[in-house]
């Protein structure tokens, strides 16, 4: 475990002090209590927030029709450009223990009930490779043309309200709060919180179409990944190991078809000013301005650090990389299990 | 990591300087860990810490109209609030006893309410001095921007990078030895 690894565990493991014992006569909130009047004060505002969800489901699936094409780990396919709308891969039938997929396909105008029904189970148990320093030996070949059904997963169903309530999720987490919550569970608790909600691609061939793109990303090895509503315009992709059935990782994606195969570089929550990158031009050519509250970088989550070494060369200390020109220092965070679940950018003065 | 806007904590202060106190209450929720974590990597003490953190509010409250930040500037404020409390008790104890420079393991241990082992990265962060424990924690813990740490200990940006990374590497270096013992 790193340095900061153990320095981030040790902080967060300090107990803040109660709003009540800091916060000055006036401004102080009450202590948490759940019974009687609270508990009912709770209950009726909870009624409010369903009400405003189901105003964004609305709004929501209106968006959501004109942006239906999905890729893999959040990356698109620009080879196939599939859309999926044409034809979709849908599961949800995947086994509660292991999380193992089984995955069909299905024509457009097929309903989910039809396809369930002619299921034709294509996944198989295999080893697992949940281990973040894998080495990609054994790779699939990668001249194979990958098949064109697997680019997406219909999310025509995606509910951004539904997992307000799991896990204790609320929408506003950072990565690293995400995998606090997430990594370590049964897929069975997924299941059973998520149930409909779940969405999943098949990580080993997320994993060959990366790799075909030269985007060795060993961390969908030996994983199903599941998408997970999260917000309005994020899934949480959530990485199940075939082996034990539990999380491994999780990482934010977006949901919308412009997020392909690009870095984009946050600004705070708010994406209409976000500048973005092609990957293939990382690091960047300092074409633009990184603000001190927009260094968030969605992108790499899911890659380990053998990976980003590849592509980067060996990082400068524990998880910084200063980039080829110096004009970026790249620092990322590694969960647990050893895969990227943030990226921090920044440039030098 | 970071979850709390500059522009949102923009907002909330101006709250507070139109005499709307649940903006200190967005305060504490969104920020107080690192307002708590701040002044412990200060004084390695959780009741003076705690001090800090009700001193901070106050502060912010009555403070208030002093803030001239905005979006880009709002948690720094907040933050260098913190930081000078925390520094100041912490001079005020050391008029009392010897820098941390000076302390033995046994005597850091007492300040850190090391208990055993598990307390090693305390230990190691209690001999880093003061910037740069500051700047580990925001920057390790809540992964803040260097420039924004910057402006809370008053350092450039790089050169608040640089004690980072030194300090990183001294902590590392530290405690494969310390695990040798």
């Amino acid at each position: 475990m790193s340095i900061r690894r153990r320095i981030r565990e040790k902080y967060n493991s300090l107990d803040v002090p109660e709003a009540e014992d800091v916060l000055p006569a006036g401004a102080k909130k009450a202590k948490k209590d759940k019974s009687g009047g609270r508990l009912f004060a709770e209950l009726a505002a909870s009624g409010a927030v369903i009400v405003a969800a189901a105003v964004i489901i609305v709004a929501g699936q209106g968006i959501l029709q004109k942006s239906r094409k999905l890729a893999p780990g959040g990356f698109g396919d620009e080879t196939t450009g599939q859309r999926i709308t044409d034809t979709v891969t849908v599961t949800g039938d995947a086994d509660s223990d292991t999380g193992e997929t089984q995955a069909v396909t299905a024509e457009t105008g097929d309903t989910q009930k039809g396809i369930s029904e002619s299921a034709d189970l294509t996944s198989e148990p295999e080893e697992s490779t949940t281990d973040p320093h894998v080495t990609t030996s054994t790779e699939q070949d990668v001249t194979t043309e990958p098949e064109p059904q697997d680019s997406g997963t219909d999310i025509t169903d995606y509910d951004p309200a539904r997992p307000y309530t799991a896990f204790g999720l609320n929408g506003d987490e950072t990565i690293s709060e995400i995998n606090e919550k997430l990594v370590g569970r049964k897929f069975s608790e997924l299941k059973s919180a998520l149930g409909d909600a779940l969405f999943s691609v098949d990580g080993d061939k997320a994993y060959e179409k990366l790799a075909k793109k030269n985007w060795p990303c060993s961390s969908y090895r030996g994983i199903n990944l599941y998408k997970i509503p999260y917000d309005s315009k994020n899934c949480l992709n959530v990485g199940v190991s075939k082996s034990d059935g539990r999380v491994v990782w999780a990482y934010k994606a977006f949901i919308y078809e412009d997020s392909y195969d690009i870095l984009v570089l946050r600004g705070g929550y708010g994406y209409d000013e976000d500048p973005v990158i092609p990957l293939t031009e990382f690091p960047p050519s300092g074409t633009f301005i990184l603000e001190p509250d927009k260094e968030m970088l969605w992108g790499v989550a899911g890659f380990n650090e053998e990976d980003l070494s590849e592509r980067w060369g060996a990082p400068a200390s524990d998880g910084l990389w200063n980039t080829e020109n110096g004009m970026y220092t790249v620092e990322i965070i590694f969960n647990s299990k050893g895969y990227a679940i943030d990226l921090i950018c920044e440039k030098s003065a | 990591m970071e979850i709390f806007s500059g522009a949102a904590c923009d907002a909330a202060l101006k709250k507070i300087a139109r005499g709307d106190m649940s903006g200190l209450e967005v305060i504490y929720d969104r920020m107080g860990r690192q307002i708590y974590s701040l002044a412990y990597s200060v004084l390695g003490n959780e009741t003076e810490a705690e001090d800090v953190m009700q001193e901070t509010f106050l502060k912010i409250m009555n403070g208030i109209k002093t803030y001239d930040g905005g979006p880009r500037a709002s948690r720094a404020w907040i933050l260098a609030i913190a930081n000078h409390l925390s520094t100041d008790k912490l001079r005020r104890r050391r008029v009392r006893a010897k820098p941390y420079g000076v302390q033995t393991d046994a005597e850091v241990c007492d300040s850190y309410d090391c208990v055993d082992d598990r307390d090693l990265i305390d230990r190691l962060i209690s001999r880093l001095t003061d910037e740069d424990r500051q700047i580990v924690i925001l920057r390790a813990v809540h992964g803040i921007g260097f420039r924004e740490i910057g402006a809370v200990v008053g350092l450039s940006d790089d050169t608040t990078r640089a004690r980072y990374v030194r300090a990183l590497e001294k902590m590392k270096k530290e405690f494969r030895e310390e695990q040798k013992k």
